[in-house]
């Protein structure tokens, strides 16, 4: 009778416990997660914006009208992300120019993370500005 | 009663024990989502660097000519190269680029404002190293002057190079000649060609770095059969004030009333510093935000330093 009445104090006790206990890790660790993979997201998506600007690679697409590097260089990434690079004349960010996407990569737009740079294309006598629109999310590893 | 109680006291602890874990997970749940919130804000507060990065990299593809530098621990070398005049007509594309920037900002959460009054003020697109080097570029007459702000700074080395894609009708070397016994002097060369082989210049030297004297190479292109426009180059280093011997040592290329493009590029070999060396050009330029101002007088288009 004794043993009885603390195993089924206990028991219930114990299960709340490991009830709350799972619950507040799983808080804590997704919040964290979450808030690494984001970041991650963001510094990658920038980063990748500076290459392609600095390296000439998307004014020469804009020129050449061919997306072929540009879908070569997204190809390249980690497969841990995926994303996409969609180019829209200034000030137009309506009608893009055209969109890249990863191949295998479908957009996830619960966790997507977007950087915009702007880039200037050469077209004597004038200079024309363009938007990017770096986005990433999480690949299948 | 005594199983009773043993019971109560076991339940007790585990649901203080429970109820503990619950307020601490609560408490570090809300330290998690605070820490989401400051990466965020973080995220706005770099905007305005990315913003001032991003406007560096499209000014150096705006104006059609290149800035580079190439340093060590001792010395930096700048370099200017492009064309004149240039094919881009570089006053409407920046007027143009002040409106694109705003809205560049706006996107970011940035009121940005380039000041460009400066720049058409006075006719001139200026720009500057952080180690006493400025430059104009002149819109009207396709003029790009480079001097030291004062003569107590010189370079230890000048060296231009020039190509024109149509020959001379005739060159003209003028050597100014006004020399003072100096304890400093500089190297300088210039190499000039053009479409014909025989043109091909060159000449290299010594100059004492506070005197008057000063070099310069004249091209004059005839541009049709009644001899009705006549284009004129020129390169000049050394004082190209061409007066006093307090004034500080540069170059100017320039091409009045241009019948063709001059290809060129112009070095200065520079002291340089523990500091590093940057270039950039000036432009009047406020970024403001949530949590922050920035204002600055020259956007750096290099990022050596």
């Amino acid at each position: 009778m004794r043993g009885f009445v603390i195993a089924v104090d206990a028991l219930v006790s114990l299960a709340v416990l490991f009830v709350i206990i799972t619950l507040a890790f799983d808080a804590a660790s997704s919040a964290d997660t979450s808030l690494r993979q984001e970041n991650a997201l963001r510094v990658f998506a920038e980063h990748a914006a500076l290459t392609l600007e600095q390296s000439q690679l998307l004014a020469r697409s804009v020129i050449l009208n061919n997306t072929t590097s540009i879908r070569t260089y997204i190809n390249g990434w980690p497969l841990s992300i995926c994303g996409s690079v969609t180019v829209f004349p200034s000030p137009d960010v309506n009608t893009p120019t055209f969109i890249v996407t990863k191949s295998g990569c479908t957009l996830n737009s619960a966790q997507t993370e977007i950087v915009r740079h702007s880039f200037m294309v050469p077209s004597p006598p004038d200079v024309n500005m363009y938007v990017m629109e770096v986005s990433t999310w999480p690949g299948s590893p | 009663m005594n199983t009773h109680s043993r019971g109560f006291v076991l339940s007790f602890a585990t649901f203080s024990l429970a109820l503990f874990l619950f307020l601490f997970t609560q408490a570090q749940y809300t330290h998690l989502l605070q820490l989401q919130i400051d990466a965020g804000d973080v995220s706005l507060q770099t905007n305005p660097g990315a913003l001032m990065r991003d406007l560096a990299m499209d000014l150096n593809t705006l104006t059609g000519y290149t800035i580079s530098i190439d340093e060590n621990q001792d010395t930096a070398i700048f370099s200017f190269s492009g064309r004149t005049p240039s094919v881009l007509s570089l006053r409407d594309n920046l007027l143009r680029y002040q409106s694109d920037a705003a809205q560049l900002g706006s996107d970011l959460n940035v009121h940005t404002f380039l000041d460009l009054n400066q720049s058409f003020n006075d006719g001139n697109f200026w720009g500057q190293t952080n180690h006493g080097l400025r430059w104009r570029l002149d819109y009207d007459y396709n003029t790009l002057r480079i001097e030291p702000t004062n003569s107590n700074f010189y370079p230890q080395k000048i060296d231009i190079n020039v190509f024109s894609e149509i020959a001379y009708d005739s060159l003209t070397v003028i050597t100014g000649s006004c020399c003072i016994s100096d304890t400093h002097f500089f190297e300088y060369s210039i190499n000039y060609t053009d479409t014909n082989n025989d043109h091909a210049y060159s000449t290299s030297g010594l100059f004492p770095a506070h005197s008057s004297i000063s070099l310069t190479l004249q091209m004059t292109t005839i541009t049709d059969d009644v001899n009705t426009q006549t284009g004129t180059r020129r390169i000049q280093i050394g004082n190209i004030e061409g007066t006093g011997s307090a004034l500080p040592m540069g170059a100017t290329i320039s091409s009045f009333q241009a019948v063709s493009t001059l290809q060129f590029s112009i070095a200065f070999t520079l002291p340089n510093d523990s500091n590093g060396t940057k270039a950039g050009y000036d432009i009047n330029t406020s970024l403001r935000g949530n949590d922050f101002n920035v204002d600055t007088n020259t956007i750096w288009t290099t990022f050596n330093a």
